[in-house]
């Protein structure tokens, strides 16, 4: 998130500060006052207000679905439904009837959203934040994809006790296959190539348990 | 298209000020010159130009299958 500390002549006027700077909503931040500060005796001994603000989610959700938005008004027939945070992580879903368009071949859209939402809102934010972009389920469709696959070939390799390579797919969906192949006995799981072209290779492994690799 | 690649660049950028983008034709091919503060050229371009593709896949879902080049020029 962010905190900003800063100071003035009174709390008010340092808070006032902060907000207009980043025009923050009322319910979009926290006041932790750290000197309230005084006028001292005939102008002197005056001490200057500090105080601390911090900035809430809510402040953060608003920014990006207004960046997100503009964006999605130029996309035509995409919707923004629901922006929500758990934590670090804001999750972005998406509806209408153009969501195909934006999710692309292979979701590659949807990951280059995800990738400049991402920037974006750590752009704002003083730790690491993590977005999430959903468009018509399509995370969650593919994700049950992948885990067909995935048993598909660990049937095949546990069959044929041969190695099986998968079709070239993105980061995170290696880290569902391989997730998947680790709860196997006898198989084991690693990626080849380049990215874009990296891809999941399944190995059969007779004196794998499922704690780990024994040969 | 040239008023969307400015939105996105102001977003991503620590001096949205200095976001300046030209569109041109160069051998009747669409080129967007990006001009940013040159403390931010790496942040736009990104680890491997992971950004900068983003932005170009983005974009060209947007104007269906227009061809257009895009270019991070130094100020």
């Amino acid at each position: 998130m962010k905190t900003v500390i800063t100071s003035g002549k009174t709390v008010e006027e340092a808070v006032q500060k902060v907000v207009n700077e980043y025009s923050l909503l009322d319910d979009e931040y926290e006041i932790d006052v750290v000197e309230k500060g005084s006028k001292g005796f005939l102008g002197m001994f005056s001490k200057m207000a500090e105080v601390k603000v911090i900035f809430k989610k809510k402040y953060f959700e608003r920014k990006l679905s207004k960046f997100l938005e503009v964006i999605l008004e130029k996309t035509g027939g995409v919707d923004l439904i629901s922006i929500d945070s758990d934590g670090k992580t804001y999750f972005v879903t998406l509806g209408g009837t153009g969501v195909g368009k934006l999710i692309g071949k292979h979701g590659k859209t949807l990951g280059a959203l995800q990738h400049i939402s991402s920037i974006f809102l750590n752009r704002l934010s003083d730790v690491k934040l993590n977005v999430v972009i959903d468009a018509g389920n399509y995370r969650e469709r593919r994700k049950k994809q992948l885990e067909i696959i995935a048993k598909d070939a660990i049937r095949q390799v546990l069959r044929s006790k041969r190695k099986v390579t998968l079709d070239p797919m993105f980061p995170f969906e290696r880290r569902i296959v391989h997730e998947i192949v680790k709860k196997y006995k006898r198989v084991a799981s690693y990626s080849v190539g380049v990215e874009p072209y990296r891809r999941v290779v399944i190995e059969y492994v007779p004196g794998k348990t499922r704690k780990g690799v024994k040969r | 298209m040239r008023s969307l690649l400015e939105h996105i660049l102001k977003g991503i950028v620590r001096h949205p000020e200095d976001v300046v983008v030209v569109e041109l034709e160069e051998d009747g091919k669409k080129v967007f010159e990006i001009v940013v503060n040159s403390e931010d050229v790496g942040q736009v371009i990104g680890k491997d130009g992971r950004t900068i593709k983003s932005i170009k896949i983005l974009l060209s879902s947007l104007t269906d299958g227009k061809e257009f080049t895009l270019k991070v020029v130094r100020p």
